[in-house]
């Protein structure tokens, strides 16, 4: 009786084994639509053979030995390297295009509109000087250009701190994420316990969890003996079996004096090597793009300001003025004028000369002054000392206040004061023998400020465009409009604080530098992008359900059902007919 | 075209796989149709810089340039107004000159009496005032004539003359990218407002001090100071000195002798008018320029590879600095700034003399001259080396001379100087010294015939006045004031008397000033101060317009004639100025055209980059909406059929 029990063992190994079969398909049809869901196959396999007749052997039935979940891991490591890729330049094209939008080039509302707008009224200045409307355009456009890259400069700001919130966001989605990953290691390792493998929707669920980390943070995993992951940042691990180091972030100014965020490990402080991911990218974006363009703004707006203030601090405007108060203050009216970084200037102050002229009540010259400020090694002129030169000028008293700044005012009353440049043989400006004194100090200028987020017309023009210096007003020269000139060439004329580029040279570029940038982390997202979903592809093809082969697999398994139950039935009636023998 | 994600070969195909494709590819063609559309309705390619940046910084450049261009074009449009209305103002003055010149034509000779010349002098009185008003002819606010003085009426009438207040500077203005244009005509080029100079001898050569501003050197080769380096070679030890940044003689001394450590002392020479090194401890010395720099050259220390031997120094060439308003009036050696100068300026009330005592600079002997408010202005002359004194006011006469002292004539300012010369006396009458002869008779009744033909100067006068009268009349210039001194040494009980020989027919005596006759000269003990007659007055419209007003008046033929030939000189001249500015105004007008030209242009080569091909972005948009419409259908078709459907 041991063949025939023996047989039906077989049928009935076989109808187990294509009842689990018909699950596995019917498990992988229901999941067919499931993103991250690895399809399974059983693995079947004869069971083991013994002998029927003397010396003729044959298999027991049949049994699954694995339900196998077919994944490749080569796919799904270049899938979340990949994934990790294009969400980095993701980040960075979305900045650069909001950094784009914030400049509206190409535009009739643009700052290069504005600021050519602005030279083109000192153009109009210049030939016509003595025109009050003249002035106000000036003082209008002034005003326009300096709103729009104020606001422009805040835009940028924005943008940099709205990264910067992100940047933590996402820190700390990462961190959440690795703590899970530790934990469902535990449930995989405790589940499968000793059968690899078996914990599928565990895994599946896992590895759907790396592709988010590694999205954020660039990572690679090794799988461990025992089902877990250890999931690595560059070469320090952040998740072992169920150890979570953390990760969490700090703001650090580094060694060029930037601050910048660094994204550490919570246990050791250490700091992860970021080389992509989302989190790399909004870094990137922050301290690469939007940074570099800030700096690039605020550097471009104190040569505006400075190139102007240079060239307006040295002529006269239709008031008289008896008073003037610099704009900027010095930490140390002792410490030489030679090196901003040691005074607290925003520029260095330049060797040379400039003239100051009392002007009587009458309207005339009284007497002009050569002011020499000298930078010279080894003796260079202080605030101090270039306000004691002022101050030995008769008819002008002149000191540095407590808090640094400089003063320069008539001593007689009904006098006036009125700065100019010694001339040359042609009657013209001597700017070669120039210092920059008065405009490193803010003495006579035009704008206020030293960057990008606080130029502005100074508050004294508002409502007084008398106050503008297009030329020599007080030497009497109401039609010299050569100041308003010079300011005006500046568009076109190299600007020595920018190394003989011109302004609108040089902001264009700064504009072309985003647009390159721009068009290039696009190229670089689309890219990656592009090699994602040819991987999601690629993985797709491997671990993807084809619905058409598992309706096949339910056909076959189907059928072996049907012959097994058969096959059962054939060895009921032979069990009747042994039976019927037997009665 | 339709989707970004590449082909794959796989052997299953999945269900997510075909969604997933087919999603990608619907996105991927929506936007770049979009793109397509939004080109299309703007009309242009380029919407951001990152659409196509090499392009779109073209555009840039394009756009900064065409806002320039129409900035220049306002500017030659205002120059081309500016000019116009110079033109018409020219044309009037023109007109009111020629009416001139006739009432000229027609008051000489018998047809005309003395009162008709009066009414005909009442005529050119209002002519002169008409002329004020056109000359005073303002464009967009500006005076036309005014020079850089914009707000100042240029011609004023003050104490019976016009009183040019304008400026000689010309307005400019910027053209295109690289060139100013300079397009103003001043009231002086047109109308003749102001004097020639006095022109004297004096080189007034300053002294050279650490405050002189290299700019202000001439440099041995007159080329200015030419900023580098120099190299000082001491003994066996060269320095390097950078003088780039140096911008007085101070810091090239302080340079020197800081980059050598203080082996070599910079100084002045003790000529003033140049620099000098010395070594210590004594060594040999040698300067030479750097590369194919200059500056130890124009210095004038370039030993041209000749070594100083130790203990000598090097002594610089004269390196010649120019006078300017800072110079201080301590580096004005040998001259008389104590004595002071008178000047008087006949239609002006009498002023103090003016003395320099206070003065600091040269800046300030001018604001004091100026200052004066008697229609005499001073300034630099071109050449750096004395100082132009000029007559504002049409119709006066200006004299500057001694204060007892040489002050005018050390000054080069001096209008009556023993090289006068005879033919610019009486404003260009000149004197008539050919056959002509004088005779003065001294306070003892001595009697001397002097014959002054072939005189030039007014030092040929006073040695042939020494040389026929020298026993008891002697001639010389005045120390106070102006003229010819006579003085008398005879030591008679009469009065001196000069007076003119009738031998050509001209007053002679009257024209050098010396008649006794004549109204300014004085006679006081026994020193005769003659008359100044080398006085200056502006040479222009107005002074000669007075000048024939007076001539009428004075009913004075043969002066009306010859400030009538005047007149018509004037008229010519204004016919000249007005055809200048007449060409001055084709030319911006051409300049306009080109400007328009090049606007357009430029728009058309902005447009050329920036807009799109309409034909192509349409065929473009046709195709990407056949993609489209394709994968929809393909997607929905695909994704209805399975296995399952045939599974019974």
């Amino acid at each position: 009786m041991a063949l025939i029990n023996g047989s039906l063992q077989i049928g009935g190994t076989a109808l187990a084994v294509s009842q689990a079969a018909l699950s596995v398909t019917g498990n992988n049809i229901a999941n067919s639509a499931t993103e991250g869901y690895s399809r399974q196959v059983p693995q079947l396999t004869p069971t083991q053979s013994y002998e029927v007749l003397p010396g003729q052997y044959t298999g027991t039935g049949v049994a699954i030995y694995d339900i196998t979940r077919i994944t490749d891991e080569a796919i799904n490591s270049r899938l979340r390297s990949a994934a990790g890729d294009s969400a980095s330049y993701l980040i960075q094209q979305q900045t650069m295009s909001r950094v784009e939008s914030a400049f509206n080039e190409l535009t009739e509302d643009d700052v290069s509109t504005r600021l050519n707008d602005f030279f083109s009224a000192w153009s109009q200045l210049q030939i016509q000087p003595q025109d009050v409307a003249s002035r106000n355009v000036v003082l209008q456009n002034a005003d326009s250009v300096t709103n729009v890259i104020r606001e422009l400069r805040s835009n940028l700001s924005d943008i940099h701190d709205d990264l910067n919130s992100q940047v933590k966001a996402a820190v700390s989605q990462a961190d959440v994420l690795a703590k899970e990953i530790a934990a469902i290691n535990g449930d995989i390792v405790a589940t499968e316990a000793g059968r690899t493998g078996s914990a599928a929707a565990l895994r599946d669920q896992r590895d759907d969890m790396l592709l988010q980390l590694n999205e954020l943070v660039n990572i690679t995993t090794q799988e461990q003996a025992g089902g877990s992951v250890t999931v690595y940042v560059g070469n320090e691990p952040l998740v072992q079996f169920t150890d979570c180091r953390g990760l969490s972030y700090r703001d650090v100014t580094n060694s060029e004096g930037e601050k910048v965020t660094e994204v550490i490990f919570e246990s050791n402080s250490g700091v992860a090597d970021l080389a992509s991911g989302k989190i790399s990218g909004l870094i990137t974006a922050r301290d690469e793009l939007v940074d570099s363009v800030i700096s690039d703004m605020d550097s471009w707006a104190q040569s505006l300001i400075y190139e102007v203030n240079n060239l307006h601090s040295v002529g006269s405007s239709m008031e008289e003025v008896t008073e003037f108060i610099s704009d900027y203050n010095v930490d140390d009216p002792t410490a030489s004028l030679a090196s901003s970084s040691s005074n607290g200037l925003n520029w260095d102050v330049t060797n040379g000369v400039f003239n100051i002229n009392v002007i009587n009540s009458s309207g005339e010259i009284d007497h002009t002054e050569t002011i020499k400020v000298n930078i010279n090694s080894p003796s260079s002129d202080s605030l101090n000392s270039v306000a004691a030169k002022l101050d030995a000028v008769d008819g002008v008293s002149s000191y540095v206040d407590a808090a640094g700044y400089l003063h320069i005012e008539a001593s007689s009353s009904g006098d006036s004061i009125a700065f100019s440049l010694p001339t040359d043989s042609e009657d013209e400006r001597n700017y070669d023998s120039a210092t920059n004194f008065l405009a490193v100090i803010g003495i006579n200028t035009f704008f206020s400020g030293d960057n990008a987020s606080d130029i502005s017309l100074k508050e004294d023009f508002y409502n007084h465009p008398e106050k503008v210096v297009a030329g020599d007003w007080a030497l009497g020269l109401t039609g010299d409009g050569s100041i308003a000139s010079k300011i005006a060439s500046l568009a076109t004329e190299g600007a020595s604080s920018l190394n003989g580029i011109s302004l609108s040279d040089n902001f264009s570029s700064i504009v072309a530098d985003i647009a390159s940038n721009t068009a290039r982390v696009e190229d670089n997202y689309s890219a990656a992008e592009a090699v994602l979903e040819t991987l999601k592809l690629e993985q797709q093809g491997v671990s993807g359900v084809s619905v058409d082969e598992e309706a096949m697999n339910m056909i076959v398994f189907q059928r072996a059902y049907q012959g097994a139950a058969k096959y059962i039935g054939v060895i009921d009636e032979l069990l009747d007919e042994v039976i019927g023998l037997i009665s | 075209m339709a989707s970004s994600v590449r082909p794959i070969a796989t052997p299953r195909v999945t269900m997510l796989m075909q969604s997933n494709l087919l999603m990608s590819s619907i996105n991927s063609t929506s936007s770049e149709l979009l793109t397509a559309q939004s080109q299309l309705s703007s009309g242009l390619r380029i919407l951001r810089p990152s659409d196509d940046p090499a392009d779109a910084t073209v555009v840039m450049s394009l756009d900064n340039q065409l806002e320039r261009q129409n900035s220049y074009l306002d500017s030659i449009q205002y120059v081309g107004d500016y000019l116009s209305s110079a033109d018409s103002a020219l044309q009037q003055a023109t007109d009111l000159v020629n009416e001139a010149y006739s009432l000229a034509l027609v008051s000489v000779g018998d047809t005309i009496d003395d009162s008709g010349r009066e009414a005909n002098a009442i005529m050119i009185d209002s002519i002169i005032d008409q002329l004020v008003e056109v000359a005073n002819q303002s464009n967009y606010g500006a005076y036309i004539f005014g020079g850089l003085n914009a707000t100042e009426q240029p011609f004023t009438f003050d104490g019976g003359g016009v009183m040019y207040e304008g400026n000689t500077g010309d307005r400019v203005t910027r053209i295109n990218d690289d060139n100013l244009t300079y397009f103003s005509i001043d009231g002086d080029e047109a109308f003749g407002g102001l004097s020639g100079q006095v022109v004297g001898i004096a080189d007034i050569n300053p002294d050279l001090t650490s405050d002189t501003l290299l700019a202000d050197v001439n440099g041995t080769v007159d080329r200015g100071i030419r900023k580098g380096s120099l190299s000082i070679q001491v003994g066996t030890d060269t320095y390097v000195v950078d003088l780039t940044n140096a911008v007085t003689v101070g810091d090239v001394t302080s340079l020197i002798n800081d980059a050598t450590g203080g082996t070599v002392n910079a100084y002045i020479n003790a000529a003033n008018n140049g620099l000098e090194l010395d070594a210590t401890p004594a060594a040999t010395l040698k300067v030479d320029d750097i590369g194919s720099g200059t500056v130890a050259s124009d210095l004038g220390i370039n030993t041209n590879g000749a070594t100083i031997p130790a203990g000598t120094d090097i002594v610089g060439q004269d390196i010649d600095a120019r006078l300017t308003s800072q110079t201080s009036v301590s580096a004005l050696a040998g001259i008389d700034l104590t004595s002071g100068i008178v000047i008087e300026n006949s239609l002006m009330p009498d002023i103090n003399p003016i003395t320099f005592d206070s003065c600091d600079t040269v800046g300030d002997m001018i604001n004091l001259i100026n200052g004066a408010n008697i229609g005499v202005r001073a300034e630099i002359n071109d050449t750096g080396d004395g100082i132009d004194i000029l007559n504002q006011l049409s119709g006066s006469n200006m004299t500057i001379g001694e204060n007892g002292g040489t002050t005018a004539e050390d000054l080069g300012i001096r209008s009556f100087t023993n090289s006068s010369l005879l033919s610019e006396f009486n404003n260009g009458v000149g004197v008539a010294v050919t056959d002509g002869a004088i005779s003065i008779v001294d306070s003892a009744g001595n009697s001397y015939s002097v014959d002054l033909t072939d005189s030039v100067t007014v030092q040929d006068v006073i040695d042939k006045i020494n040389a026929s009268a020298g026993a008891t009349v002697t001639a010389s210039l005045a120390t106070t004031g102006n003229g010819f001194v006579l003085t008398d040494t005879s030591g008679g009980a009469g009065t001196m008397s000069v007076a003119t020989e009738s031998e050509n027919g001209y007053d002679v005596a009257l024209q050098l000033g010396i008649s006794t006759l004549g109204s300014d000269v004085t006679v006081t003990g026994n020193v005769m101060q003659g008359e100044d007659v080398n006085t200056v007055k502006p040479s222009g419209i107005f002074s000669d317009l007075m000048a024939l007003r007076d001539a009428m008046l004075a009913n004075d033929d043969a002066e009306i004639t010859r400030i009538g030939e005047m007149i018509a000189d004037d008229r010519d001249q204004l016919i000249n100025m007005n055809g200048i500015v007449g060409s001055m105004n084709k030319s911006i007008e051409q300049r306009q055209t080109y400007m328009e030209d090049n606007i357009l242009a430029t728009e058309t080569l902005r447009s050329d980059i920036r807009d799109i091909d309409f034909t192509e972005a349409i065929t473009r948009y046709e195709n990407l909406y056949t993609a489209l419409q394709a994968n929809l259908m393909a997607g929905s078709s695909q994704s209805q059929i399975s296995l399952l459907d045939f599974l019974g």
